[in-house]
């Protein structure tokens, strides 16, 4: 699989804290990779880290093939459009000349492209209102809009959602999406509303006290929280006979417990068991969420 | 690092800050020109307003560069956009000097308009023209530019690592204030005589005495390593520079002027300045 970033052992320490410690990541080509974590797990310090505001305390990384270390990495950097915590925008400028100015940073020959990206964003009827006048939302997507300055091939997203009202959401998840199937941008966002991020996430980083704890495809993530039913006989091989003859997919987690992938008829179950001698001693139904599954990996504290 | 400076300057050319200072600048040279211009008519006494004037500004220019820096560079910080240029793919290194360039041209170009207030009304006829030679003069202006180019070194080795717009107007502000005080402190102990004539008592009549006068040494006077501690100071300050090139053109002293001493100081402050706060930048953490 080709990765567009890796990080290996990379660590960041201020003073006597260890914000990132030994962080392993890989993001692959064209994914949206949602990061999640709690507040000061370390998800800012690693995109603080790979856009250049801050040099790791050990560890590397690459981007694009680039060394961290390397003088290619800020060749890499242009690669990369990222909102990093709130959208760095000027407040006493309007829309189009914060464009402008990320244009003219980008060495970018002309303004062509401004207009789509105020389209792409939403803002191009705000004509000479300047940003200290924008709702949040509209400085969110102005932020969005200076990344894309460039056209990248990586956007980086740090807690793009926060703040923003119900639509305001809807209308990022629905940009973001655009702009990996339709221009295939790789995303990295951050996110501690997984909800949200569960809609968009093809693969997932769970961080904690500055690890990955877990790295996962959205599929796989998937199969792990299927609905299903767990239930506890007295004898597994019973069951296992009786779901092989009704054809319902089933994993036998010990002696005891068996999760069934289906809504089976308890009724008609517990006659079939009893039928063979094993007793039904438990039946639960199961559907884990992104939340419960980030809650089993960290440890139940709250956020 | 041209697409930086290219980015600079038209934030520059934008800011309200820059034009206030333009402004500001100009109509304080015009009002303190053509206020001491009606006072020289009504206590009939001589002044003579390119020569007099056109190197006052220099005085107070410290502050006006501090508050200017402060607000270029703050808002970079406040509103987040360094990191636009961060992530940007653009090197430290190529950050700090884009601001330095901008920062020395908005100071040089601020000071340019005071002058031009003072020539514009010696053009209108508000006393003379220079008395100076005016080749003296244009030279004088390319030996002030490495003097205010050195306030703007050093506030943007101030501003760039401090990351906080308020802060770094309040350290700068401070700082320049200081520096005028200092001066000025500085100057008086340097021009101090060695010794002070003691006041002689007059006669019941209102005579004085007809014998010798009496002298004592002056306390304000410093000599020795002091003197010399005192002198380097002087020199080093870009306010001290900048003070000398003042008084050499109101009193007509520019022949004896050290002009490539004064550019050699300003040079070496620019390069210190530079190299001490582009060190302390490329260590910080940006947040």
């Amino acid at each position: 699989m080709e990765y567009v970033l890796e990080t290996m052992s990379l660590c960041k320490s201020y003073r006597h804290f260890k914000a990132l410690n030994g962080l392993d990541m890989h993001i692959p080509k064209g994914a949206i990779y949602g990061f999640v974590g709690k507040n000061g797990a370390g998800k800012t310090t690693l995109i603080r880290l790979i856009c250049g505001l801050q040099p790791p305390t050990s560890g590397e990384f690459t981007l694009y093939g680039a060394k961290n270390t390397c003088g290619d990495i800020y060749k890499a950097r242009r690669r990369v459009g990222a909102v990093i915590e709130t959208p760095s925008v000027y407040l006493s400028m309007t829309a189009r000349e914060n464009l402008k100015q990320q244009y003219r940073v980008l060495g970018l020959p002309d303004f062509n492209g401004i207009d789509e990206l105020l389209t792409l964003v939403g803002l191009s009827d705000t004509g000479r209102k300047k940003v200290k006048n924008f709702s949040l939302g509209m400085r969110q997507r102005l932020g969005i809009a200076i990344a894309l300055c460039g056209d990248p091939d990586m956007l980086i997203l740090d807690e793009p959602t926060n703040g923003l009202d119900p639509q305001g959401i809807i209308e990022i998840r629905e940009l973001i999406l655009d702009l990996n199937q339709k221009r295939g941008i790789t995303v990295l966002i951050s996110s501690h509303i997984l909800d949200e991020l569960s809609r968009l996430a093809t693969h997932y980083g769970f961080i904690d006290n500055g690890r990955l704890v877990k790295e996962i495809s959205a599929q796989e993530l998937e199969t792990l929280c299927r609905k299903c039913a767990r239930v506890t006989v007295s004898d597994i091989s019973a069951l296992a006979l009786i779901l092989d003859k009704t054809g319902l997919e089933y994993k036998i987690l010990d002696n005891k417990t068996a999760d069934i992938y289906a809504h089976p008829n308890i009724t008609k179950l517990t006659l079939a068991l009893a039928d063979v001698g094993c007793e039904l001693l438990g039946f639960e139904e199961r559907n884990e969420s992104l939340e419960s599954f980030f809650i089993s990996l960290v440890g139940g504290e709250r956020q | 690092m041209i697409r930086l400076i290219r980015a600079d300057f038209s934030r520059l050319f934008m800011d309200k800050i820059f034009y206030i200072a333009l402004i500001f600048n100009f109509g304080f040279a015009a009002f303190i020109g053509i206020t001491r211009y009606f006072d020289s008519l009504e206590y009939h006494h001589y002044i003579n307003i390119p020569d007099d004037f056109l190197f006052v500004g220099t005085e107070y220019i410290g502050i006006v560069i501090a508050i200017l820096s402060a607000a270029f560079i703050g808002t970079d910080y406040s509103c987040g956009t360094i990191r636009n240029k961060l992530t940007s793919g653009h090197r430290r290194i190529s950050i700090y000097f884009s601001e330095l360039l901008t920062n020395i041209a908005a100071a040089v170009m601020i000071y340019l308009a005071f002058m031009a207030a003072v020539c514009l009304l010696a053009a209108l006829g508000f006393t003379a023209d220079f008395k100076n030679d005016i080749r003296d003069i244009v030279k004088t202006i390319f030996i002030l530019i490495p003097s205010i180019a050195a306030f703007a070194a050093l506030f943007t080795a101030i501003d760039l690592p401090i990351a906080s717009r308020s802060a770094s107007l309040i350290v700068g502000v401070c700082l320049a204030l200081g520096m005028i005080i200092s001066v000025s402190a500085l100057k008086f102990h340097l021009s101090a005589e060695e010794y002070r004539q003691l006041p002689v008592e007059v006669t019941e009549y209102g005579n004085e005495p007809m014998t010798e006068p009496q002298y004592e040494k002056n306390p304000a006077y410093v000599d020795g390593a002091k003197r010399k501690v005192y002198q380097a100071v002087y020199d080093i300050l870009p306010n001290g520079q900048l003070l000398d090139i003042n008084e050499a053109v109101i009193y007509y002293e520019l022949d004896k002027f050290d002009g490539k001493k004064q550019m050699l100081f300003a040079f070496g402050e620019i390069i210190v300045f530079t190299a001490a706060g582009l060190f302390i930048f490329s260590k910080r953490d940006i947040r």
